[in-house]
């Protein structure tokens, strides 16, 4: 079977769905989707970022009240389950999943979606103290979706400055050694208040890559011109949720890193420290370091594990030509996977994989969005919870990452036994957890997706072959999903 | 009391039964000796893990942060109180401290870090291959790594699995046939489908949906107790990080050193008479500083603690060259500083296990650096 479809649609996107055309022109269909940032199709509730950072912020100052308060272990634990409801502790993170998932299957702009989910990992937030739970999901849908037809420069911005990110790098407990606040007697007892973390993590994880080759007193002047952005907001909450620029924390004077220094330079102390740090995150973002380093991860992301040079120097042109702005940088992504995706294969991440699966088989995941509707007063319902336990049984929760780097971009990293045990399993279940188009045969369902979604069809007509006749459907559906020319696109 | 820098073997008198008596001859009669690796991600702070005691100095440092309930091993250092099984092996003679050692790396770069402990390399990135599967692969033997990710520390074997309990059903073997034969040309592919076609069938039922680290490693004891299971198992512990609220007693470092204990303790129990031919070790990427920073935590640092524990050791023992915590010893003026090569260890370790000449274990696995021999120290 030779058919008209590519696999361009699955590399750059989540494939063509079972109702969508051909496209006479690849390249255009992709580069429409990146030129401005699609509005969400989810019909339910969008909640911002600072609510879900409102939430978050009462459910730890409730919780550490009811341990404090309540010595009776069964009392705790009912009191606990209620604010749990009270909260949504259980719900919003698959709720934010199944946003995100819905968009990927269901929107005529999902190569938007690969790129925000691949700037989402790129700024990782770690899975530690509840961020996960309230904050990672709005994080990637808004601090990082807003800034995608913006700079990469603001997007460094925007992020360094997240709520989740100050707080899980620990920046809003650096303090300058020679700060107002480190000065002040009452506070001598800190031995040394700077906190490296962030400052590490932006040089190396975010911008410029250890190939820079910055010295440890490069990342302590990093960590310096951080100094003052920390968490406050007014009041004897638990712990501040806004970030503000603090000045009595922040070290005086002129810092270099990279061989650059950077002044103090502004009306207001809170101007000084928005300079100090703008232009130290601009010249970061233009060093060719930088531009070479995310380059090439985009490369590896969208067309194969080790790209070319070819591919890699088309999107440096497109990010030097632009001064970094990030449609430039997606468009020239796009066409470089056009011009020579072709002849690479990269086998996909768990989360692209199932989210394929689901387009390409006209899967009604994650759900009806009704399903989702919540009342905040029992535990959410399977369904509601599901998106998060099939991602956790495949081994990719994307607000999960367990470090800062978030999740591997090599294909290679995916293939290990248990991941692959981990698919195969899946894919047994893909008609009951909605993965497949229920009202339909599944052979023919797999039929339209090939011609649609590859370039030759024959591997199918083999596989069928020897699967024999009398093959039911969860083996067709495991043998479609964990085919070679499924798990790599 | 301020000990001068010195050369520190102590075991507990009673049990330094002696130094070269014929291993190579219980070697030889033992079936299978077994090594089980702990990687520890973040940075293990080695001295939350064994804290000095000897004077003020650590305490001094770290006022918010310093570890108090100390269980003490002798004058100058003490376990973490979260040790607990750790020192009940300790007491029985089956523990060791490789204090003030490190993989030869100082970037302080977790990413490096951890790509070095794992390549036994110097260069970050420059090797595909773990320094634990060289070795097994040139000793002809076979792990299970408990983890969903194969670690690179076991890549170069291709005989090794890697295993993580789920509970949902496995397809027919008809299909998994099917499937094997149409992964030509994708090495990996066919590699991870023929490890899990020649699992048992138990091994892919009945897991739980949250396993602990005591249930997982009472998986992998129950895999090694076996005949013809594997020799090697590798566990991945994260958390370690704790640049905030590190704790002392109790806290971050404390609960994830915990876990590490609980871990030990429950390898002990289950692989039962097995435990007498099992060395266990940690594995970290670098030590964190000396003093706590803003935050109340530490930073990533350089010299930290190898744990070892197991029968195999003969008797208790803390190995190493302590430098000391004198400002003008410290790696740069802030962390512990690392005086001797952690892949010594692990050298010795592996060509004690694998009953290999320590001389072709550093060729095999470590690109024949110039790494002494620690038998003895470790296991004499």
């Amino acid at each position: 079977m030779i058919s008209s479809g590519s696999r361009f649609y699955r590399k750059v996107g989540f494939g063509l769905r079972a109702d969508e055309d051909v496209p006479t022109d690849r390249l255009g269909w992709a580069l429409e989707q990146v030129k401005d940032i699609p509005s969400l199709i989810w019909p339910g509730q969008i909640r911002s970022v600072d609510e879900m950072n409102d939430i978050r912020t009462f459910f730890l100052s409730a919780e550490e009240k009811l341990e404090q308060n309540i010595k009776d272990p069964t009392e705790l634990r009912t009191k606990r389950e209620t604010l749990y409801h009270q909260t949504g502790r259980r719900y919003f993170e698959p709720y934010e999943l199944a946003i995100r998932h819905y968009q990927s299957v269901h929107s005529n702009k999902a190569v938007f979606e690969r790129f925000q989910n691949f700037w989402g990992n790129h700024f990782a937030i770690v899975d530690k103290i509840k961020l996960a739970t309230f904050n990672n999901g709005p994080y990637h849908r808004e601090t990082i979706r807003n800034q995608m037809d913006k700079r990469f420069a603001d997007l460094v911005m925007a992020t360094t400055l997240s709520f989740p990110m100050m707080r899980s790098l620990d920046n809003f407990l650096s303090r300058g050694p020679n700060s107002k606040f480190s000065k002040n007697k009452k506070h001598k007892k800190n031995v040394n208040g700077l906190n490296e973390n962030h400052g590490r993590e932006l040089l190396e994880l975010h911008t410029v890559s250890p190939a820079a080759g910055y010295s440890q007193e490069d990342v302590i002047n990093s960590a310096y011109i951080l100094t003052g952005w920390g968490l406050w907001d007014g009041t004897k909450e638990k712990e501040g949720k806004k970030v503000t620029f603090m000045s009595d924390m922040h070290e005086p004077g002129t810092h270099k890193v990279l061989a650059k220094s950077y002044k103090s330079k502004g009306w207001s102390e809170k101007e000084k420290g928005e300079n100090q740090l703008g232009e130290f995150v601009e010249d970061l973002c233009a060093n060719p370091i930088c531009i070479d380093f995310i380059s090439t991860k985009l490369c590896r992301h969208f067309i194969c594990d080790e790209p070319t040079k070819q591919m890699i120097d088309h999107i440096k042109v497109a990010w030097k030509a632009s001064d970094g702005a990030l449609p430039a940088i997606h468009i020239a992504v796009l066409e470089a996977a056009d011009r020579y995706g072709d002849a690479h294969h990269k086998f996909q991440s768990p989360e692209v994989w199932l989210l394929q699966s689901a387009r390409m088989l006209g899967g009604n995941w994650p759900g009806s969005p009704d399903n989702f509707e919540y009342d905040f007063k029992q535990n959410p319902t399977n369904n509601m919870r599901q998106p998060a336990w099939v991602l956790e049984e495949i081994g990719h929760s994307p607000f999960r990452a367990k470090q800062p780097n978030g999740f591997p971009d090599h294909g290679q990293a995916w293939l290990s036994p248990e991941y692959l045990v981990r698919r195969l399993t899946l894919s047994q279940s893909a008609r009951r957890i909605g993965l497949i188009d229920k009202t339909r045969p599944v052979a023919g369902m797999i039929k339209e997706a090939i011609a649609r979604n590859f370039e030759d069809g024959t591997f199918w007509d083999e596989l069928t072959a020897k699967l024999g006749s009398q093959v039911d459907d969860k083996s067709l559906c495991v043998a479609f999903l964990c085919s070679k020319e499924v798990l790599q696109s | 009391m301020i000990i001068p820098r010195r050369h520190f073997i102590q075991g507990s008198a009673s049990l330094m039964l002696a130094g070269n008596w014929a291993t190579d001859v219980l070697a030889n009669q033992r079936a299978k000796k077994n090594l089980i690796v702990i990687m520890l991600r973040g940075g293990m702070d080695g001295l939350t893990a064994v804290p000095y005691i000897g004077n003020n100095q650590l305490s001094d440092l770290r006022p918010n942060i310093s570890v108090e309930g100390g269980q003490k091993i002798d004058g100058s250092f003490a376990l973490h109180p979260g040790l607990k099984n750790f020192k009940s092996q300790w007491d029985d003679g089956q523990a060791a401290i490789f204090h003030a050692s490190s993989i030869p790396y100082t970037g302080r770069s977790h990413f490096e870090g951890q790509n070095l402990m794992e390549t036994g390399g110097i260069s970050p990135y420059a090797e595909n291959t773990g320094w634990l599967g060289r070795g097994m692969e040139a000793a002809g033997m076979k792990a299970l790594s408990i983890s969903l990710p194969m670690p690179l520390l076991l890549r170069g074997n291709s005989d090794n699995d890697n295993f993580y309990p789920s509970k949902r059903p496995m397809p027919s073997a008809d299909v998994m046939a099917v499937l094997a034969q149409s992964y030509h040309g994708q090495d990996g592919l066919i590699e991870a489908m023929s490890k899990v076609r020649a699992r048992p069938v138990a091994m892919n039922m009945g897991g739980s949906d949250d396993p602990d680290i005591e249930a997982l490693a009472k998986i992998a004891a129950r895999q090694m107790a076996q005949d013809g299971g594997p020799s090697v198992a590798v566990f991945d512990l994260g958390g370690f990080d704790t640049h905030s609220f590190q704790g002392g007693d109790r806290g971050q470092h404390a609960r994830e050193l915990k876990k590490y204990d609980l871990a030990i303790g429950s390898l002990k129990r289950h692989l039962g008479t097995s435990y007498d031919d099992t060395l266990v070790v940690t594995l970290t990427e670098f030590g964190r500083t000396v003093a706590q920073n803003g935050g109340s935590g530490t930073e990533h640092g350089y010299g930290t603690a190898l744990l070892l524990s197991g029968g195999l050791l003969a008797s208790s023992r803390l190995i190493g060259d302590w430098p000391g915590l004198k400002k003008s010893a410290l790696y740069e003026g802030r962390d512990l500083a690392a005086t001797i090569d952690a892949r010594a260890a692990y050298a010795s370790i592996m060509g004690y296990v694998f009953d290999r000449d320590h001389k072709a274990m550093v060729k095999d696995a470590f690109f024949g650096a110039d790494l002494p021999d620690l038998t003895k120290q470790i296991f004499g």
